[in-house]
């Protein structure tokens, strides 16, 4: 379920697992942050629509390196197989060395989840429904709060909300798969 | 998972019959959006009057509907997804046993695969909202100076504010049925998809 080595980090051990999700949610939040300093709506006058553009994509795509509806990330793609590799295509490919490697690669990350490997997603995804939930209450209070004392940071705060929802909807299953399974996870090997 | 056998005399045995209550549901919570955003879009002065009572109502009606199709708690269709029921619902007055509502449950293996495929499923179509609604509302938060982008475009210009007038009015309904979407997606995909009770059995 979970790969053994991403970006040449290991991710044998839980710690190291706890310690990919703490940065990854830190970079998110600087993301966030940075996020919150742009004007809304946005004075396109002054130049500022590429950086926000650039911030926004990569805000956007760092949850693709989690993995989990996405190939090459930290915890198996979940849908299994896209596209189907014939065997003789598979045997062609395997007969160069060079290339062996990286068809086994391929055929790991793209092998279906088995039954044991749905039941600990339908698991994450549960908790993390639930957990995005009550989120959303500490969210609408402190949204309605900045409503009350400052009308031009509510363009802003609900911008900078709408950016974590989008994040955390893509994100948090992977973060609390990778936070909770114990060290002897089977692991399915290296990143591509 | 379901715990509702009749709403209204109606039994909920059958498949069919749960499917003509979700798309009640829906379809009375699409109407309650739409009167919500012609209320705020038309700004009718009978409805102006009426703003008060009918904002109680509406929200009532939607506090109603967060708890109709169940989930969360012990009174909807379906049973409540941490397995508590009445007996445990009572004992949570008692905060001494509060360990115990956690530890017992009354979902079986089945119960917690269904309950937590649902939320995947959920989870999978939502990601695709989100997408598709959080994309062009951050572009309307984006580009709201239409002045600035359209000056010399007349007739886009006042295209924009057409769309910026929709969407003031229609903001807070949609982000209603949105939540609505989120907090009922995994009750209303179980009471779609779960078998006939005879067939299930």
């Amino acid at each position: 379920m979970i790969r053994t080595r991403i970006f040449g980090i290991s991710l044998e051990t839980r710690r190291a697992r706890r310690l990919f999700v703490a940065g990854f949610w830190l970079a998110e939040a600087v993301m966030l942050a940075v996020l919150f300093q742009f004007p809304m709506p946005l004075e396109i006058a002054h130049g500022k629509l590429l950086p926000l553009v650039i911030v926004l994509a990569v805000a956007s795509n760092l949850p693709l390196y989690l993995g989990g509806f996405s190939t090459g990330g930290a915890v198996k793609y979940y849908e299994g197989r896209r596209f189907q590799l014939k065997p003789e295509t598979v045997a062609r490919l395997s007969a160069k060395p060079k290339h062996a490697r990286l068809v086994n690669r391929l055929l790991t990350e793209m092998r279906p989840v088995d039954e044991r490997e749905a039941q600990l997603r339908d698991w994450a995804y549960h908790r993390a429904h639930r957990l995005l939930f009550w989120m959303l209450y500490p969210g609408a209070v402190v949204y309605l709060a900045v409503a009350a004392i400052s009308l031009s940071l509510v363009a802003r705060l609900g911008f900078v909300l709408l950016e974590f929802f989008l994040i955390a909807s893509m994100s948090l299953p992977q973060s609390l798969l990778l936070w909770t399974l114990p060290e002897d996870e089977p692991q399915i090997g290296e990143s591509l | 998972m379901i715990s509702k056998r009749t709403f209204l005399g109606i039994s909920l045995a059958r498949r069919s019959t749960r499917r003509w209550l979700v798309a009640g549901f829906w379809t009375f919570a699409l109407l309650l959006a739409a009167l919500a955003f012609l209320m705020r879009y038309f700004h009718l002065p009978w409805l102006q009057l009426q703003w008060f009572w009918l904002s109680c109502g509406l929200a009532v009606l939607s506090g109603w509907m967060f708890r109709f199709l169940g989930g969360t708690g012990i009174d909807g269709v379906v049973g409540d997804f941490t397995g508590r029921t009445e007996t445990h619902a009572a004992r949570f007055v008692d905060l001494l046993q509060w360990k115990d509502k956690f530890e017992t449950s009354s979902l079986d293996e089945r119960d917690k695969r269904l309950r937590n495929a649902a939320h995947y499923d959920a989870y999978r179509i939502l990601r695709q909202v989100i997408r598709i609604v959080v994309i062009p509302v951050m572009l309307l938060l984006i580009m709201r100076p239409t002045e600035l982008l359209f000056s010399n475009k007349p007739k886009l210009a006042s295209f924009m504010h057409g769309i910026f007038q929709i969407w003031d009015a229609g903001n807070l309904p949609l982000f209603l049925l949105f939540l609505l979407l989120f907090w009922t997606l995994p009750q209303t995909l179980i009471l779609w998809f779960e078998p006939d009770v005879e067939e299930a059995q």
